[in-house]
């Protein structure tokens, strides 16, 4: 459904987009920060920050900003991403105004208290789920932040959050998104007055892209001792979003894995009962685009698996899709367009990635046709150029009975 | 496929936008227009769950629902789920203690497929010992996946009512099912007395309600079978591994169905006690680490009508005893007990619970399954009494006094309790 908006930059660089959309009682609110960790030594002081950001100002207290949101009616959630922090407020419609007050009051006039004398205790080692992602990321990507194990935690002094708080923090590189049934041009009035004041920026908290543009392919096997599941995690290649061949590449992934009627599906859940769900997808961000296929079964089967999926990418990859299959995704994709913004929530999350990655709002009703336009050649040839297991990087994880050590160096790159 | 007769005026209703309706068999049909979004979401719920498994067969409900999705056949290459998502929708479902609920959201124009083949699986249901095989293997994967927190909720049921079994069932019971016994199950409980079907979105109720007596006329008329429905009675402490230390309490609500009113008074009890009051404690109580309380199938509400708990989870710092924290959590309960909250905290507790109302409302998917289960499992005085667009309204009108008996009601209640080890 496209929507009434407007969109304009405040003069602090705050990038603002106000859709109307009437309906329910409720105003949601999107705040997308850059906020990616590009050097290590920021980690603490990134961390503890998106913990406590939102908490109180230096007129309010946790309390007072909880008894606030109350009277308000407000639901404040703060979610980090590899490469964002993302402020979400649901709020009844007659609180917007105080909604934004508050937001500038948190933005502009942070207050930190109560911090933890000593840094927290180390995190685990990694369990299979975490290690097997870093292994593929930079067995397929090389080297590249996203990839990295934290650094152990350190101490975070008062100066270290605020400074981190200005450098990071700031409106220029960030876009505010409110979907309520007020007027656009009104919320953008209201917005101009709580967060013009706002300042800083840009941060430059962006990740950098990966060292290569296509995955390396390969094989590599995680020995996890007691593990309860065998997992497969792959990277093929993709391209953005923005790319021409996206569409046809999504109808490919669709075909491949994304519905629960995809080859994947049929083969390795409904056949060989080897996995409850398995699924693969497109990841896109600003290091790179890769295709990726997941699922998890019984120990000892990551061997099978990797085997199976393999398999299904070749078939795929040789012979294409049906003219059924391929025009069973493309109507999926239609609706998918659709029911992915079923809810207002959902809408202005997504709304707020498109802001925050540069494309128009209305993108993906534009997206929408492009798919309804893909023909089943072009379905074909994606699968053909994309799908191709010499292509793809297949990586597990599975118990070992016979290997008593941890993961840590124990990746092995099988043929 | 015949046309069944409606029973009469008196059956069918219209409260609001939301038409109300029964089949001459019995089965239950509601729908709500929601036009503009070009959507509907469509949901199946029958009054069969874990508890209606039969003895030697856990999982037997769990398993059916699997096999309500039949898949491609060479005569068939699409099955149902391939029909549903070539048709630009998605579907899923749920199997809960006392229900088990399909749901499906399509675009609009899909509305008549979608109501076709909702017809057909529930009545040309024809597993074979095949499907039966693999799909048990299926449910053996699904459980391997919900290892830890995702036992928590079942774990704490079994402690105040012990005996009590998930609704995931056992694979080694299931191994032993065969696709007679699915079919006698079937057979059994999805008749049109146990059955609601919903509508909401982009549809037109005459249409629909025309459709349904065409299509459903057939499901066999007998009645919901009755679910045992066991008293509170705690058992001994159990354990289960955990992602931080603490101790699951689980205490029993009212009837949602016979007391909904005291049952939203403890929802509004549990919201002030997470949102203000448990926090306050966490801070000035050493015998507390962290504390929440939340009301439901992991906090989901109203979500089954088999006795239903709040699951308090209590976070246990170095050194405190599981009876300590307790006592921690009693003395905060006994403060809401001896004093009604004031206006003030009362209001901001009902606006936090109002802006999570109104956000589910927003889903077409979440309101077809609340209107299913109002149906089903709450009925009201009338139909449509207790579908999703009356609930904030009957949040409203619970008062800071009803809230204060709840927290008294909850003192007096037996309660089980569950270790959470962090291995």
């Amino acid at each position: 459904m496209k929507r009434p908006w407007v969109r304009s930059t405040l003069g602090n660089g705050l990038r603002v987009v106000a859709v109307e959309a009437p309906g329910a009682p409720l105003a949601e609110l999107r705040l997308v920060v850059p906020y990616a960790l590009t050097d290590p030594r920021e980690a603490s002081a990134r961390e503890l920050l998106a913990a406590r950001l939102g908490t109180g100002s230096t007129s309010r207290d946790r309390q007072a900003v909880a008894d606030r949101t109350a009277d308000l009616g407000a639901e404040l959630s703060t979610v980090v991403t590899v490469e964002q922090l993302l402020l979400s407020v649901s709020v009844l419609s007659e609180g917007l105004e105080g909604t934004l007050e508050l937001l500038g009051d948190l933005l502009i006039r942070p207050a930190y208290r109560d911090l933890p004398a000593a840094p927290p205790p180390a995190p685990r080692p990694a369990g299979p789920r975490t290690a097997l992602r870093r292994v593929v990321l930079t067995h397929a990507f090389g080297p590249h932040p996203l990839a990295a194990a934290p650094p152990p935690p350190g101490p975070v002094t008062p100066e270290d959050l605020y400074a981190f708080h200005r450098r990071a923090v700031v409106p220029a590189g960030s876009v505010l998104l409110v979907m309520t049934g007020a007027e656009p041009d009104r919320v953008l009035r209201l917005v101009a007055e709580h967060l013009g004041p706002w300042t800083g920026g840009p941060s430059g908290l962006v990740l950098p892209p990966f060292g290569r543009a296509a995955p390396a392919p390969g094989r590599p096997a995680l020995r996890h001792p007691g593990a309860d599941q065998a997992l497969l995690l792959t990277a093929g290649p993709a391209v953005p979003s923005t790319d021409p061949g996206h569409a046809a590449l999504h109808l490919a992934q669709l075909v491949l894995g994304g519905p629960a009627s995809s080859r994947l599906t049929r083969r390795l859940r409904e056949r060989h009962a080897l996995a409850y769900a398995v699924s693969a997808a497109l990841r896109e961000n600003a290091a790179g685009s890769w295709l990726e296929i997941e699922c998890a079964g019984a120990p000892g089967t990551a061997d099978r698996l990797a085997a199976e999926a393999a398999d299904v990418l070749r078939v795929l990859a040789e012979d294409g899709p049906t003219p059924q299959e391929a025009e069973r995704a493309r109507r999926y994709a239609a609706g998918f367009t659709r029911f992915a913004l079923a809810t207002r929530a959902e809408e202005a999350s997504a709304l707020a990635g498109f802001a925050a990655r540069g494309v128009d709002v209305d993108w993906l009703a534009a997206y929408a046709e492009a798919v309804g336009g893909v023909t089943h050649a072009e379905v074909t040839a994606a699968c053909g150029e994309f799908l191709r297991p010499e292509r793809t990087l297949l990586a597990t994880a599975d118990d070992d009975n016979d290997d008593n050590e941890g993961i840590e160096g124990k990746e092995d790159a099988a043929p | 496929m015949s046309v069944p007769t409606h029973r009469g005026p008196a059956d069918r209703a219209l409260t609001g936008r939301v038409l109300a309706d029964r089949l001459g068999n019995g089965l239950r049909l509601t729908v709500e227009p929601e036009p503009g979004r070009g959507l509907v979401a469509v949901a199946l719920t029958v009054a069969a769950g874990g508890a209606h498994d039969p003895a030697g067969r856990h999982g037997m409900a769990h398993l059916v629902e699997h096999l309500m999705f039949p898949r491609g056949t060479a005569a068939d290459p699409d099955g149902h789920v391939g029909r549903v998502e070539g048709a630009g929708g998605t579907c899923n479902a749920e199997t809960h203690r006392d229900h088990t609920v399909f749901h499906t959201v399509a675009p609009a124009d899909a509305l008549p497929g979608i109501l076709e083949w909702e017809a057909r699986r529930l009545l040309d249901f024809a597993p074979d010992d095949a499907v039966v095989r693999t799909e048990t293997e299926v449910i053996g994967a699904e459980i391997r996946g919900a290892v830890g927190g995702g036992r928590l909720w079942d774990t704490a049921y079994a402690s105040l009512h012990p005996g009590s079994r998930d609704s995931y069932g056992s694979v080694a019971e299931l191994r032993r099912a065969t696709a007679a016994e699915a079919l006698a199950f079937q057979r059994a409980h999805y008749t049109a007395g146990a059955t609601a079907l919903t509508v909401v979105g982009d549809a037109d109720p005459a249409w629909v309600a025309e459709r349904v007596a065409e299509l459903f006329g057939e499901v066999a008329a007998a009645p919901a079978r009755p679910v045992v429905r066991p008293a509170a009675a705690p058992g001994p402490a159990g354990s289960i591994p955990y992602g931080a230390s603490g101790t699951a309490l689980a205490l029993p609500l009212p009837d949602a169905a016979g007391e909904r009113h005291a049952y939203l008074a403890h929802v509004v009890l549990a919201e002030l006690l997470t949102r203000a009051r448990l926090p306050r404690a966490v801070r000035t109580d050493a015998r507390l680490a962290s504390a929440n309380v939340i009301c439901g199938y992991y906090g989901q509400w109203l979500a089954s009508a088999a006795p239903d708990i709040a699951l308090v989870l209590l976070g246990l710092p170095d050194g405190v005893r599981t009876d300590e924290s307790v006592a921690a959590w009693e003395d905060v309960l006994r403060e809401a007990a001896a004093a009604p909250p004031s206006d003030t905290e009362h209001r901001r507790t009902l606006n936090a619970l109002l802006v999570n109302c109104h956000r589910q409302a927003d889903s077409l998917a979440a309101r077809a399954v609340a209107h299913g289960r109002a149906a089903l499992l709450f009925p009201g005085r009338l139909p449509g009494d207790n579908g999703p667009g009356t609930l904030a309204g009957q949040l409203a009108r619970v008062t800071p006094a009803d809230v204060s008996a709840a927290a008294r009601r909850l003192l007096a209640a037996p309660y089980g309790v569950t270790e959470l080890v962090n291995p």
